[in-house]
């Protein structure tokens, strides 16, 4: 009996309080604070889109260049930036048969076209080695758009596959801004 | 028989003179008592002068800095942001009210969702420096310089507000802050053109940034 009377007694405690809480008024809660005038800063990042083509007014394909070859022809394809991001380097792949025999690999300056076989429109062309299927990294700075042309020239009739890489950690661009 | 009637009378007689004492005496006191001429004495005292009470204000500006080259603040937009990169941007907090300030804290509101506001370790990173006058703009201190909030995720300041060290939340007081926000040198490759998946590349984000002080301890004041 006793024991159901203090029971009920805690019972009557407990809901006398949580009926009573909400309504009782915050303590030590008063204080004021101050907010600055928000202000809103607009971001936006860059991209890098370096792709390969078959013309230096090519537009980013989103993947490789397959591009015919002829055993003994000059074959001229570009390396293209239409990004926001300039590069120190980056990575070239050509596949080909296995034992493909590259005469010779070219490039003239950058954004000159080859206007006839092994001939740049201004200056001279540049010799610089690769071999098939062999990821080789070609150091020249490549600015936003802008493009570089290569001319190879080899010993199979195929299909010759492009692929091109670069690295953010190559971009050329970074640094601090004040304003 | 005449006798006791003249006694009968007298007692009768006595009785309502003692009735009509006691009526005129009650009626007397409560017109006394409603015509205050009781004795009971009151005593006020009023000040003559002062007595005016009003209450403090607390107010955080926000404004960009003034130096020439570098007024544009949060409102300079930062564009064609890549890894590596710090853009800074120049402001003056000032409390302009009557009342001192504690604990600044910063938040960052955004609509946005996506790597640069999501992803501590890839995403954008601020860092506030405060100097005791005016940045250059070269971005250079020439008096003392402090840090008012480390290096940290925009994720961290947009889930909750981080607290940050001003030097002068007093009244007057003005902070020159250089909010430096930047992308971390991440390794990303760009395959044939095809930006990899969860790039920081090609993405916007709108900041808004809210500073915030709260009213210095409360005070008892003898004078």
């Amino acid at each position: 009996m006793g024991r159901n009377h203090k029971a009920a007694s805690l019972v009557a405690a407990v809901m006398g309080a949580l009926l009573l809480a909400p309504i009782q008024p915050p303590i030590a809660s008063a204080a004021i604070k101050a907010t600055a005038n928000p202000s809103t800063l607009a971001i936006s990042t860059g991209s890098m889109a370096i792709f390969a083509g078959d013309s230096y007014t090519a537009t980013n394909p989103f993947g490789v260049l397959v591009t015919p070859v002829i055993n003994g022809r000059a074959k001229v394809f570009f390396i293209k930036n239409t990004g926001s991001f300039g590069v120190t380097r980056f990575v070239l792949t050509l596949s080909l048969p296995s034992n493909t025999n590259i005469a010779n690999f070219r490039r003239c300056n950058i954004n000159v076209y080859f206007s006839a076989n092994d001939k740049c429109k201004t200056g001279s062309h540049t010799s610089l080695t690769i071999n098939e299927n062999v990821a080789t990294t070609i150091i020249l700075n490549l600015p936003p758009n802008s493009y570089y042309a290569f001319q190879i020239r080899q010993n199979k009739n195929t299909n010759m596959t492009v692929s091109v890489s670069a690295s953010s950690t190559n971009i050329n661009t970074s640094g601090v801004s004040n304003s | 028989m005449s006798q006791k009637r003249s006694v009968l009378t007298r007692g009768a007689s006595s009785v309502t003179l003692k009735v009509t004492i006691v009526i005129t005496a009650a009626l007397g006191g409560a017109g006394l008592v409603a015509s205050n001429v009781f004795a009971a004495l009151t005593a006020t005292a009023t000040n003559t002068s002062g007595g005016s009470v009003t209450t403090g204000t607390l107010k955080l500006q926000l404004a960009p800095s003034g130096v020439s080259g570098i007024t544009g603040g949060f409102t300079s937009p930062i564009s064609a942001m890549g890894p590596g990169d710090t853009f800074n941007r120049y402001i003056d907090l000032s409390n302009t009210g009557t009342l001192d300030g504690a604990s600044p804290t910063l938040q960052i509101v955004t609509a946005d969702s996506n790597t640069l506001v999501n992803s501590a370790p890839a995403g954008l990173q601020v860092t506030i420096t405060a100097c005791t006058v005016a940045w250059t703009n070269a971005g250079v201190c020439s008096g003392t310089s402090s840090v008012a909030l480390a290096s940290t995720p925009v994720s961290t300041l947009k889930a909750s507000a981080q607290i940050i060290t001003l030097p002068s939340v007093l009244v007057g007081g003005v902070n020159f802050l250089k909010v430096a926000t930047s992308l971390p040198l991440g390794t990303e490759n760009v395959l044939n053109g095809v930006l990899p998946v969860g790039t920081v590349q090609g993405l916007t984000a709108a900041l808004t940034w809210t500073f915030v002080i709260q009213e210095r301890a409360a005070v008892t004041n003898n004078s």
